[in-house]
């Protein structure tokens, strides 16, 4: 069994620690294959986040015999590295402010926008922080969540990570999206304390 | 107090009930609550609220962020406060596809110096270009200018990211400048001179800027223009033995390239010609020619390479106000009219597709400024309703040489009348007899575009052409005759929109010009065939009743024009009546007669289409027996009736008798036509579609999927045929499964194309929707497949009403099923699909004379 293999039965337990040992293993595939969608499609294109992911997968399998139950779960690990990837990348240039868009944009003006799905001007950094208070509180939600958010999973897929139904799934999306909207559009400074 | 987990778990347990119940339960609820907890309640009722505004709402995605944090993980040697060599990094300013930008400072000997340092991402170059890159790197820095910024020094880092020092700039990028001081378009263009300047500069020192863009125009507080990036483009753009359509990828913007850049042409002056026309074009109207922020890589490719720009006016919008008021006017309608006129006929100068036919440099460029600023009128206007005669004369290469000395000898007695030389009646007879000729060469030329043969009839026309407009008043009956000529040479072209103008404008000149009933009548017909092939049905039918009126209803070129007219309305039976006319009338006429053969081929498709499939192929055999007696093998003729022949023979003789012969006459247009014709695509499709009945499914949808492509090429996206194809291929691939995802990005496209026309057309919108709504239905997809069977403002419905009563019946079945399916049947419906199922309801109650319905699951 590789060691990344055994890395990831560790996280599907539940076992945190290890993100760090994994970020370090799957980073640089992710990074390697992103820039060659990029070479792909060109710059105007959006990451494809699902694809990135199977094709990462795809490349641990072959080259260090990572063997994994189950593929959909690779998702879920991808999904949690690239929030990763994105808090850092932020918290490392504070000096950019971003922030000023609503996290949820709705479908009439996914219309009209000239790159609708585009989330540079959200203050990210703030949803991790809500998504991370949330996730003290309902973890199974936070997760999908994060899948939505990060993975470019669709619904039915995520219930397929998640184990759950895509029924529950939905109820879940919608309670989090609520709350995650409503957390987000408090002014800054007017928190509950811990 | 609970904990704020608590809070959140029991907030997420009520809200969960509360989706559950009808407005009047869930008040009760939020009341009940409210006895224990009033915060809860509050907070659990803004939850609900939140939820109602953002149903159907989405996240945005931060995966272009994943992009840029994997990117600068890679990298994290570089960020501010790094020093090497004579150079400590400031500030990041800048990132792009190429790699990043700093801000950083040099320090010499008895100076310190703000430079910009870019930094190539290091998987893009290849070492031996970096060798090469240190010879050009003397030539760009001789580029001495004071609007050039200044190339200081390039290398690689020590652990080898090659860099690229510059002068660093302080500035706006132009257009954010203009803007931001209201200049008006004579300022504007004043300012744009500037960078003229400067790029002429280099042209002379024979470099070539390459990527010239608004963000690499920048303007300093005082108004000094300094361009960036000059030349670097180059050097780091040819990678050992990558294609040059990768480099491409890696380096340009594909936006602001020229169509040759895309395709590894070579890059010259014209490069930069075009991309100036792209800046000026977006300093003058605030926008580029196309909205390349809503496009694919390969629909901006698309755009460049083949859609001609569209006129300035015609992308600034009625409530661009702003975009009015920052170019110093108050009405849009006076922006509008400073655009139109000299300044667009330059921008379109820029912007052709062929570089010999842009300004050949940039002094040229700028001269026509200057007389736009100076009120003079400008050279290239004068030419420009020619140029778009010639792109189509162009499409249309003439086959051998023999054709090249005809046209050539025709030119030279065409330019003769022209010339009113005209008072000679021998001399004016010879020049008719001259258009007569052109007009046979265009026959014989047509359709076949045989790559090499490259004396065109473009060339031809060129040297005719500077008077030809101008005999519209003159000598009408000249140009009555060339107009009708040139409308049949689009028309064959399938430049069909064009035709119907030209042949109008013909008719007219014929009518000046004093021209018998009959020769009027003749154009009336050539302008209805037009105009049916343009969609214009209306319009078609007029002309057909005027040229009757005239008396030519007799002629069999009549009875073929309303004939297909006929059938393009699904009219067969008066369509088979008109052809069998025109097929009797014309059997004394020679092989090589158009409207025998044309006669012939529709009449054949006609009895296709009305399962008369054993007529059709004997019409077909009949006609094929008649031609190779008088026709040479291999002429094209004899091919496209083949070609037709191939459908009839599969409904008759089966589809495994069908596919040998169609494959030899997929070669055969390959040959006579070229792969990339739209006969080619049509062979194809017949050939698929043999295949797909014989059961060869795999190699049946590889032949569509070739059709596809050559329509595409030929006739564009859009079209009718395109999207048929389409349609056929993703039916195909559902059926043979394993490409679902394949079949359904071709479902969504060919709806929402189809969706986008407005003109008449046959397209069986109502049978395609119900078709990918089934095929959502079988994936259990209802409430897709409702959405799609509604579609964007209930327009489905719209569309549904015009339908044929089977389609209709369809429709209504499939409905029925989603809306079922969608959960609609429910008692309380989910909010997300309330407004799906009324639509569905509403429609299905408002068609009674139907069977299907949400109530009756038992017809009949």
């Amino acid at each position: 069994m590789s060691s990344i293999t055994e890395l990831l039965d560790r996280w599907k337990r539940g076992d945190r620690s290890v993100e760090d040992a994994l970020a370090t293993d799957i980073y640089p595939v992710l990074r390697e294959l992103a820039r060659a969608q990029v070479r792909r499609h060109g710059n105007a294109l959006t990451l494809r986040a699902t694809e990135l992911a199977n094709e990462a997968y795809e490349r641990l399998h072959v080259q260090q015999g990572v063997n994994w139950q189950n593929r959909a779960h690779f998702h879920a690990i991808a999904a949690t590295l690239m929030r990763r990837v994105v808090v850092d990348y932020l918290r490392e240039r504070q000096a950019e402010k971003r922030g000023g868009d609503q996290l949820f944009i709705a479908l009439d003006d996914m219309q009209q926008r000239e790159t609708p799905s585009q989330g540079d001007h959200v203050d990210w950094l703030a949803v991790d922080q809500a998504l991370t208070e949330f996730a003290q509180a309902a973890p199974d939600a936070a997760r999908v969540v994060e899948l939505r958010l990060f993975s470019g999973l669709t619904k039915e897929e995520i219930a397929e990570v998640c184990g759950s139904s895509r029924a529950t799934v939905g109820r879940q999306w919608r309670f989090a999206r609520a709350w995650l909207a409503e957390r987000l559009d408090v002014v800054p400074g007017d928190e509950e304390p811990g | 107090m609970k904990s704020p987990a608590e809070r959140i778990r029991r907030l997420g347990e009520l809200f969960d009930q509360a989706l559950d119940l009808d407005p009047v339960a869930r008040e009760e609820l939020l009341e009940h609550v409210h006895s224990s907890d009033p915060d809860l309640a509050d907070e659990l009722a803004r939850l609900i609220e939140r939820d109602q505004k953002l149903l159907g709402s989405e996240p945005r995605s931060a995966l272009g962020l994943v992009e840029s944090g994997l990117d600068a993980r890679d990298s994290d040697a570089l960020r501010p406060g790094l020093s090497f060599g004579v150079y400590t990094l400031e500030q990041e300013i800048g990132q792009g596809g190429m790699g990043r930008v700093f801000r950083a400072t040099r320090r010499g000997a008895d100076f310190s110096q703000e430079v910009a340092i870019k930094f190539v991402r290091r998987d893009l170059v290849h070492p031996a270009l970096l060798r090469r890159f240190s010879t050009e790197r003397a030539i760009l820095a001789a580029l001495d200018h004071p609007s050039i910024s200044r190339l200081i020094d390039a290398n690689t880092t020590p652990d080898g990211t090659p860099y690229v020092v510059m002068e660093f700039v302080r500035g706006q990028a132009i257009d954010g400048w203009a803007d931001a001081r209201q200049l008006g378009l004579n300022e504007r263009l004043a300012l744009f001179r500037k960078v003229l300047t400067a790029v002429a500069h280099a042209h002379r020192n024979l470099v070539v800027h390459r990527d010239i863009k608004a963000s690499n125009v920048l303007v300093s507080d005082d108004g000094e223009i300094k361009l960036l990036d000059f030349g670097i483009a180059k050097p780091l753009g040819r990678i050992g033995n990558v294609s040059a359509t990768m480099t491409m990828d890696r380096f340009l913007t594909p936006s602001s390239a020229a169509p040759e850049q895309l395709v590894g042409g070579p890059i010259t002056v014209a490069c930069d010609i075009h991309a100036l026309g792209m800046l000026l074009y977006e300093l003058l109207a605030g926008r580029l020619p196309f909205g390349f922020a809503n496009m694919t890589p390969g629909e901006i490719e698309h755009a460049i390479r083949q859609l001609p720009p569209p006129p300035m006016t015609s992308r600034i919008g009625d409530t661009d106000m702003a975009l009015v008021q920052a170019r110093g006017f108050h009405q849009l309608r006076e922006l509008r009219e400073g655009l139109r006129g000299d300044l667009e006929h330059i921008v379109q100068r820029c912007l052709r597709k062929r570089p010999s036919e842009r300004y050949s440099t940039v002094d040229q460029l700028d001269h026509d400024i200057d007389c736009v600023l100076k009120e003079q009128p400008i050279r290239e206007r004068q030419s420009d309703r020619w140029y778009r005669w010639r792109k189509f004369v162009s499409r249309h290469r003439v086959a051998s040489a023999l054709s090249a000395v005809l046209f050539l000898t025709i030119a030279t007695a065409v330019v003769a009348i022209l010339r009113q030389n005209v008072a000679i009646t021998h001399e004016r007879d010879r020049a008719q007899r001259a258009v007569g000729l052109l007009k046979s060469a265009f026959a014989a030329a047509n359709p076949t575009e045989v790559a090499g043969a490259n004396v065109t009839a473009r060339a031809v026309l060129e040297a005719a052409r500077p008077s030809l407009e101008a005999t519209f008043e003159s000598q009408p009956d000249v140009y009555a005759e060339l107009a009708g000529t040139l409308a049949e040479v689009e028309l064959a072209t399938g430049l069909s929109p064009q035709a119907s103008e030209l042949a109008e404008r013909a008719v007219l000149a014929a009518g000046n010009a004093g021209f018998s009933p009959a020769r009027i009548g003749s154009l009336l017909i050539l302008e209805a065939r037009a105009r049916t092939n343009a969609g214009d049905y209306a319009a078609a039918g007029d002309r057909l009743d005027r040229a009757a009126g005239l008396g030519l209803r007799p002629s069999p070129e009549w009875q073929l024009a309303m004939g297909v007219l006929c059938f393009h309305r699904s009219q067969r039976k008066d369509a088979i009546e008109h052809l069998e006319q025109a097929v009797r009338d014309t059997s004394g006429r020679p092989p090589s007669d158009d409207v025998a053969n044309m006669a012939r081929l529709q009449l054949a498709s006609v009895l296709r289409v009305t399962d008369r499939s054993a007529e059709a192929l004997a019409l077909l055999d009949q006609t094929m027996a008649w031609q190779s007696a008088g026709l040479e093998p291999d002429h094209p003729r004899l091919t496209l009736v083949r070609m037709y022949r191939l459908d009839a023979l599969r409904r008759v003789r089966g589809a495994a008798a069908a596919v040998p012969e169609a494959r030899k006459v997929v070669e055969e247009v390959d040959r006579i036509y070229s792969p990339n014709s739209t006969v080619a695509a049509q062979v194809r499709s017949s050939l698929g579609i043999s295949l797909n009945e014989a059961g060869k499914f795999e190699e049946g949808v590889q032949a569509i999927r070739e059709s596809l492509a050559a329509w595409r090429n030929t006739v564009g996206n859009e079209h009718q045929n395109t999207l048929r194809t389409a349609f056929n291929l993703a039916q195909m691939l559902t059926d043979l499964g394993g490409h679902d995802d394949e079949a359904e990005a071709l479902y969504r496209e060919v709806l929402q194309r189809s969706e986008l026309r407005t003109e008449e057309t046959r397209l069986p919108l109502v049978f395609w929707r119900s078709y990918f709504a089934r095929f959502l239905l079988v994936r259990k997809r209802s409430l897709e497949a409702l959405k799609i069977l509604i579609g964007p403002d209930n327009i489905a419905l719209t569309q549904v009403r015009a339908a044929k009563t089977s389609n209709l019946n369809n429709y209504l079945e499939v409905l029925a099923e989603a809306a079922t399916g969608a959960g609609c049947g429910k008692a309380v419906l989910a909010p997300e699909i309330l407004s799906w199922c009324t639509s569905a309801k509403e429609f299905m109650n408002a068609s009674p004379n139907t069977k299907a319905g949400t109530n009756s699951d038992n017809p009949g």
